[in-house]
């Protein structure tokens, strides 16, 4: 039973939980997400401080910013992965989710920031490097760097 | 058949959806047990329980439920005069083995038995992700262990500490109220091994329930009515004190 140590206030009770709240279910792994979450947020920061307020102090760390975010960004699932009793079912949240549940929708906000904010604004950044990429590799990366490019190979500005 | 890359678009997701249809099946058919014809709930009477803790560990038998977890469980109160926003609360492995005998003589003690309160607005079927713990039309909160991420949302969400993660199926796991006794026509495990009574199981749309002679006649209140759960156990003559 929990011992007189452990001195959790219940509205004035002390020296006890419920006994199906002494195990904690949610705990360092879950800790761990919004840690991550938080690099993300600082070096989107710091990639937005160059394009949108124009601070031209930190324009060489642009890419790095943006780079660092996304690469953050998609190991942060994982120790969220980790923590469910069962990882293979997570993507039913996504396929079935239940409208009233906040985690639920977050995973639409967070598959919104990962794609439309990150990837996309990325990919607008490296286009010029896609195009010479492509004229560079061969075989099977020609082809997806051709993919990526979807199909322009001019390197001008304007394009 | 040649099929263009827009017709391949549509068609994909709709077979996807298609397949989910013929993976969920038809529910299973209960000819004998109509839904819509009960509203289940749970009369606890507080003076009449004695903390033996027959209904843990009948409920322990009933449902496998594993060690160190427990689907209902008992709570002693020591009260002492004047001081009831203080209360001692103690629950020895759930009160499963009852009580150890009382050492101070001042206040007055009394067993709260707990379980899953099946709410009508339940905040744990609101956080949970995919939709696998429902309200049954029935009124019984359940939870589909095959759907079940195990994530624990709705164990955080449970303003009364009823749900835990089963250790073996890393799923949720709580009170079912004994569905698959109530809908043969049994009472529930923990009901039916209480010696004195203090447990009944209700139907609140059945007129011929005692209940309603009983709501009429006596005092009875919910746990923490402050969050308007709708909870559907009763607890008669409850303490202010209980938390």
């Amino acid at each position: 039973m929990a011992e007189s140590w452990e001195l959790v206030f219940m509205n004035g009770v002390e020296g006890f939980m419920y006994p199906n709240e002494i195990e904690l279910h949610w705990s360092v792994l879950i800790v761990l997400y919004p840690f991550i979450t938080g690099l993300v947020a600082g070096a989107f920061i710091l990639a937005s401080l160059e394009r949108v307020f124009r601070v031209e102090a930190v324009k060489p760390t642009y890419r790095l910013a943006l780079l660092t975010a996304l690469s953050f960004l998609i190991v942060a699932p994982l120790p969220l992965q980790l923590h469910l009793g069962h990882p293979e079912r997570s993507p039913e949240m996504y396929f079935t989710p239940h409208s009233t549940s906040a985690m639920a929708m977050f995973g639409y906000v967070y598959l919104w920031y990962l794609m439309a904010v990150l990837v996309f604004e990325i990919w607008l950044d490296y286009r010029r490097d896609i195009v010479l990429l492509a004229q560079r590799s061969r075989g099977l990366l020609r082809l997806v760097y051709r993919v990526m490019t979807l199909g322009i190979r001019c390197t001008s500005t304007s394009a | 058949m040649n099929l263009s890359r827009r017709q391949i678009l549509v068609l994909l997701p709709a077979a996807a959806v298609a397949w989910k249809y013929v993976l969920a099946d038809s529910p299973q058919s209960a000819p004998n047990y109509n839904m819509s014809d009960h509203w289940w709930g749970m009369l606890i009477d507080i003076p009449k329980c004695i903390g033996c803790g027959n209904c843990v560990r009948a409920c322990k038998a009933e449902n496998d439920v594993p060690d160190g977890f427990f689907r209902t469980w008992v709570e002693r109160y020591h009260v002492t005069d004047g001081n009831m926003t203080n209360p001692e609360v103690i629950s020895p492995d759930g009160g499963k083995e009852g009580f150890p005998a009382v050492t101070e003589d001042a206040g007055k003690y009394f067993y709260v038995p707990k379980l899953c309160n099946h709410c009508a607005d339940s905040p744990c079927t609101q956080v949970c992700p995919v939709g696998a713990t429902f309200v049954s039309p029935d009124g019984v909160v359940l939870v589909d262990p095959k759907y079940c991420l195990g994530c624990a949302y709705c164990v955080q969400a449970c303003p009364y500490g009823c749900r835990y993660i089963h250790p073996e199926k890393k799923v949720a796991d709580k009170c079912t109220l004994c569905y698959h006794r109530i809908t043969k026509g049994l009472t529930t495990a923990c009901c039916e091994s209480c010696p004195t009574g203090a447990r009944q199981l209700v139907d609140l749309k059945n007129p011929k329930d005692p209940i309603h002679a009983f709501l009429k006649t006596h005092s009875v209140q919910v746990l923490k009515p402050q969050m308007a759960t709708g909870a559907k156990v009763y607890y008669n003559d409850l303490d202010g004190s209980v938390r």
